[in-house]
């Protein structure tokens, strides 16, 4: 199995005053196209890709080392129904990357166990975190009346991770990808110190990589 | 229900991906074959409802469906503005339901508000198919901002 340091990236932008870490994405084709969530993408234009500082996750990700080296990358696909966008290098870039083959949530069974990897809290730092937590339900979400297949992961999820891949061991697979958290929308809420209390709950939303699998 | 110019709906489909073919099929249906609505309601999309995101930059929309549909009557009518891009289209200054118009058109756009084209492209596909069935000449003698 590939390790997952060369299959998990943080996404950014070049400001140009400096690189702004935006989110999470994942590699899914040998040519180094990536996965993410199209919001983490959108309205950007000098998008980048963080270069990996390890090989190992074993190893002890430096929280103070600000350096980073990042790959130019443009948008491929945009599936703003669902929230998923595929980012390509924007320089020819080595096309034999070895990643995970793309599955769905139909082939995992509620309460099995799923490995979410991203860069939780990626504004301040970039440290590639692997979580481990339950598929909890299998949902259809609705966007303009187009409804899509989703999972509910046992997590609390936090800014930066949207992009994050979802890895199933029991088949090998990358499942899905974290979009957000479950939070009404309607009716307005209470911020507290720039958070909302509503976000702060276990029902992780992940869209099934079946839809990743059409846009490639 | 308004009726649909099918010919010109099923050119601007086969320039899309299979995937957005599907989208496009199923709003149209769900929105009464309304296409200007469909093609603002992808503009604006934003995935499953209830949802709250946790990535993305401060960067907010700065491209309304209004402004992006007079851009695309300004690149359609022959405004000095896209001299350059309509060049691109040299064996054909026609305007069509093809990837190649499609790809200039909304290239040309984004590059003025400083946008990606992927982003635009199956919203102008969807905007240029009334421009198509009732004709570029009569479209352009309107008289409409918008």
């Amino acid at each position: 199995m590939p390790s997952m340091t060369e299959i998990v990236y943080l996404i950014g932008t070049n400001t140009g005053t400096g690189i702004e870490p935006l989110g999470t994405g994942f590699l899914v084709a040998s040519d180094g196209r990536i996965a993410t969530a199209h919001h983490v993408i959108r309205n950007e234009q000098s998008l980048v890709m963080f270069l990996p500082k390890t090989n190992n996750l074993n190893s002890y990700q430096d929280t103070t080392d600000r350096k980073c080296k990042v790959l130019p990358m443009v948008i491929d696909e945009i599936d703003p129904i669902r929230d998923i966008a595929i980012l390509k290098p924007a320089v020819r870039v080595q096309q034999n990357a070895v990643t995970l083959s793309l599955g769905s949530f139909d082939e995992v069974s509620v309460d099995k166990e799923l490995h979410i990897f991203g860069f939780p809290h990626c504004k301040h730092r970039t440290v590639l975190t692997m979580q481990r937590a339950e598929l909890g339900a299998k949902i259809l979400l609705e966007s303009n009346t187009i409804k899509s297949e989703h999972a509910v992961v046992n997590f609390q999820s936090r800014p930066g991770q949207s992009g994050s891949m979802v890895y199933a061991p029991c088949i090998n697979q990358i499942v899905g990808m974290l979009v957000g958290t479950f939070a009404p929308t309607t009716g307005g809420f209470v911020s507290m110190n720039g958070i909302n209390p509503e976000e702060l709950n276990q029902t992780t939303h992940c869209i099934s990589a079946k839809y990743i699998k059409n846009m490639l | 229900m308004i009726d649909l110019p099918k010919q010109y709906l099923e050119e601007a489909l086969s320039c899309l991906k299979f995937y957005q073919q599907e989208d496009i099929k199923s709003l149209l249906l769900s929105n009464e074959n309304d296409i200007e609505k469909v093609a603002r309601i992808y503009l604006y999309a934003q995935g499953a409802s209830n949802t709250v995101k946790f990535g993305g930059g401060s960067s907010t929309d700065n491209l309304f469906f209004d402004i992006l549909k007079l851009e695309v009557k300004k690149f359609v009518c022959g405004d000095s503005k896209y001299d350059s891009e309509r060049k691109k289209l040299k064996e054909t200054s026609e305007v069509c339901l093809s990837k190649r118009y499609l790809t200039i058109c909304s290239a040309a756009i984004a590059t003025n508000y400083g946008l990606i084209a992927t982003a635009l492209y199956v919203v102008v596909s969807l905007i240029l198919v009334p421009i198509i069935s009732i004709g570029v000449t009569a479209y352009c003698s309107l008289d409409t901002a918008t």
